[in-house]
């Protein structure tokens, strides 16, 4: 070899022997993938000259070999009629295994979408329009009652994004609503169950376990989230929230106005009473999501704002009354969607405001993870 | 910064214990992920006369002989009344007030703490050991009995302390030490405002009536009790309205930095600690030499009258009774 020879070497993770050494500058490399077992893996690039190390490059990447299958469109449990478009993949390099919620939500929502969406997008900003004076004087209200007078005066406005500083976001009016008007005892669960099977369980199931998918009630495909056994006071706080707008979604929000503060409380001591309802079984997760989910977890993110879910939802998020909601068994798609929600400002009635520094902190494959995580914690669980 | 109120263990965090016990198999997490995080990006300099450390990843925690006892000291730390059970006796973790395991700056990290022991305190006028240290801690924060100075849980938690700090200066000033500094209120702190700061930013949490929340189904609190028998004592650095106020204005609500205006800080805490709670362990028979000598402070509420109670009376924590 001269002195002045190029060369390019290889490693795999940690090891010390080249997987390859390619001579020159450039030149085509295969990598065999099969030899290696699946999970996350790096490859270290090293040039060199002569023997001086000019630079170094690590790529991370993860192996996943073995066939995997895709069904967008239906999962377990769903409720369905009528004919289903269905859409399979089966590869090889299994990619499709893994839940991608974008995409899974694209092609289960076409035939519906590409009806109406457009449609709906006019809809929807006219309203958001022509309510948003409205929305500000209720939150300005809500301000002055909660803030006390010695807070600095600075104006708030609701509708902009939180303070880019997750750290240091000041605590909004709807951030932590006294459910003093709310009062367990003098609740009427039977009550609560005949307004459930009204106006809940089309969407929601009948033993309130809900579901992505269609709607028996609406025959609309959409996100319905598990309400069984959720803590009263937690679900209370959710129909006056919608009511209030302080969570958009249009059928929630026409049904919670539609009832009065009463019906909130008897449906909310219903909810928690749903104790005994199954879980759904738990989705594929891979190793190394399951990781990443239990560190964020245990951990959380500190240096992004995100702390650690288990601080206020309980270890595997059990959830914890009166106000943290139980996360285990929850539909997967309603945890991103919410993430995007708290992230995006759609939905501003995070308790203390807890929330928004999470969802701007975490990345979509953090959320991916902790989806899966919690969905597949409710199996197994004792009630 | 007062350094001698950095490391009093402390009952305001909504934290309890960052290891719950599951039913299923327990699964690692992604430590390494964790601790590359941990290498946070600076850009401001350090404050003058302090130096910025950084704490190792806890991936490097050896295999070994110390590595075993450095997590021993991380369970202890994380969910003390069962691991320490024979010492602490009330509902709190260190990890409540040592917010991230002890290694959140300003939150009284464990890192800084050990780098400037031994050293002399005016609590009890003599020079201190970390030993001495960390069993003061369970005789008034955990308001119970200090664990001898050779048993396992002192071992372990200085094993953990010394691993955190490992390669920090010894006797340097570390940025984050304690709990950051904080200007005195415009208005002197108000009980009323403060009971107001406390429904709408702590009740939901902690409690209207400041007791802690469990978990269902779960021993071990949630959120920590903070006042009342399960809390700190009336010996506990967190007593004084000023470093309750302090820790609140940098780590309350859960994590959140200056969440609450420094008035508010102020208020919530003299709230806070205008609550009864247990005896201070130094109770000499009499309240107002108690309080004379050890309370001697306008931020200490010992032995004075709040709302018709007379905080500190012996008729209400009797010390036989701890």
């Amino acid at each position: 070899m001269t002195e002045n020879s190029k060369r390019i070497l290889v490693y795999l993770d940690g090891a010390e022997t080249p997987l390859a050494k390619l001579e020159g500058s450039a030149e085509d490399f295969s990598l065999d993938t099969t030899g290696i077992p699946d999970g996350t893996h790096r490859l270290r690039f090293v040039t060199m000259t002569g023997d001086r190390v000019t630079g170094e490059r690590e790529v991370a990447f993860t192996v996943r070999n073995g066939p995997g299958i895709a069904v967008a469109g239906l999962e377990d449990h769903d409720e369905v009629r009528g004919r289903l478009a269905l859409k399979v993949g089966a590869t090889d390099a299994a990619v499709g295994a893994r839940l991608d919620i974008p995409s899974l939500e694209l092609h289960r929502g076409l035939p519906f979408w590409m009806g109406g969406f457009a449609l709906a997008v006019v809809i929807l900003l006219a309203f958001i329009l022509a309510t948003e004076p409205l929305r500000f004087n209720a939150y300005q209200n809500q301000a002055a009652a909660v803030r006390s007078a010695t807070a600095p005066a600075a104006p708030v406005d609701p509708g902009a994004p939180p303070p880019p500083d997750p750290m240091r976001i000041a605590l909004l009016p709807g951030s932590f609503l006294p459910v003093l008007d709310f009062d367990s005892t003098k609740a009427d669960a039977t009550h609560g169950a005949a307004l459930y099977a009204q106006y809940c369980a089309g969407c929601h199931g009948d033993r309130g376990q809900g579901h992505a998918g269609q709607s028996a009630t609406l025959g609309e495909q959409g996100i319905y989230p598990r309400l069984a056994g959720q803590p009263a006071a937690y679900a209370y706080r959710q129909l006056y929230s919608f009511a209030k707008g302080w969570r958009q979604n249009d059928v929630m929000q026409a049904i919670a106005s539609g009832l009065d503060p009463r019906d909130w409380g008897d449906l909310a001591v219903y909810l928690e009473g749903l104790k005994g309802t199954p879980y759904p079984p738990a989705p594929p997760i891979g190793a190394d999501l399951r990781e990443l989910a239990h560190a964020i977890l245990t951990v959380g993110r500190p240096e992004r704002g995100v702390s650690r879910c288990d601080g206020c939802h309980g270890p595997d998020g059990i959830g914890v009354a009166p106000y943290f909601p139980a996360l285990r068994g929850q539909d997967p798609h309603y945890f991103a969607a919410q993430m995007a929600d708290f992230g995006d400002g759609r939905r501003r009635n995070s308790m203390l405001r807890l929330m928004e520094p999470v969802a701007h902190g975490l990345t979509p494959r953090e959320i991916q993870a902790l989806s899966l995580y919690f969905q597949g914690q409710g199996s197994g669980s004792a009630d | 910064m007062r350094l001698r109120v950095s490391i009093l263990v402390l009952a305001l965090s909504l934290v309890i214990g960052s290891e719950p016990g599951r039913a299923q198999t327990p699964i690692p997490p992604d430590l390494r992920a964790i601790d590359q995080s941990w290498a946070m990006e600076l850009s401001a300099p350090p404050l003058p006369g302090t130096i910025r450390f950084t704490p190792p990843p806890e991936t490097s925690i050896a295999n070994d002989a110390f590595g075993l006892m450095v997590k021993r000291g991380i369970a202890i730390f994380t969910d003390t009344p069962a691991q320490a059970k024979p010492y602490a006796n009330n509902g709190l973790t260190c990890a409540n007030c040592h917010l991230d395991r002890g290694r959140r700056a300003g939150s009284t990290p464990m890192w800084a703490a050990w780098v400037t022991y031994p050293r002399f305190r005016s609590k009890n006028d003599r020079v201190n050991t970390m030993a001495m240290r960390i069993q003061g801690c369970f005789r008034f924060s955990m308001n119970g009995t200090p664990p001898p100075d050779d048993s396992e849980i002192m071992a372990a938690l200085q094993s953990y302390f010394f691993w955190l700090a490992t390669g920090a200066p010894t006797g340097a000033k570390l940025e984050g030490a304690g709990f950051p500094a904080l200007a005195e209120p415009a208005e002197a702190p108000s009980i009323v405002r403060g009971s107001a700061v406390f429904a709408a930013n702590c009740a939901a949490c902690h409690g209207a009536d400041g007791q802690g929340r469990h978990a269902p189904g779960l021993q071990r609190y949630q959120f920590p009790p903070l006042w009342g028998a399960n809390s700190y004592n009336w010996g506990a650095g967190m007593e004084s309205v000023e470093v309750a106020a302090r820790f609140i204005h940098a780590n309350m609500p859960w994590g959140l930095k200056d969440a609450l205006s420094l008035q508010e800080a102020w208020d919530v805490a003299m709230f806070l600690d205008s609550h009864e709670r247990p005896q201070d362990p130094r109770f000499t028979g009499d309240l107002a030499e108690t309080r004379a000598r050890y309370h001697n402070s306008k931020w200490s509420l010992y032995g004075t009258s709040q709302n018709g109670v007379l905080l500190g009376d012996p008729a209400n924590y009797p010390l036989a009774a701890q």
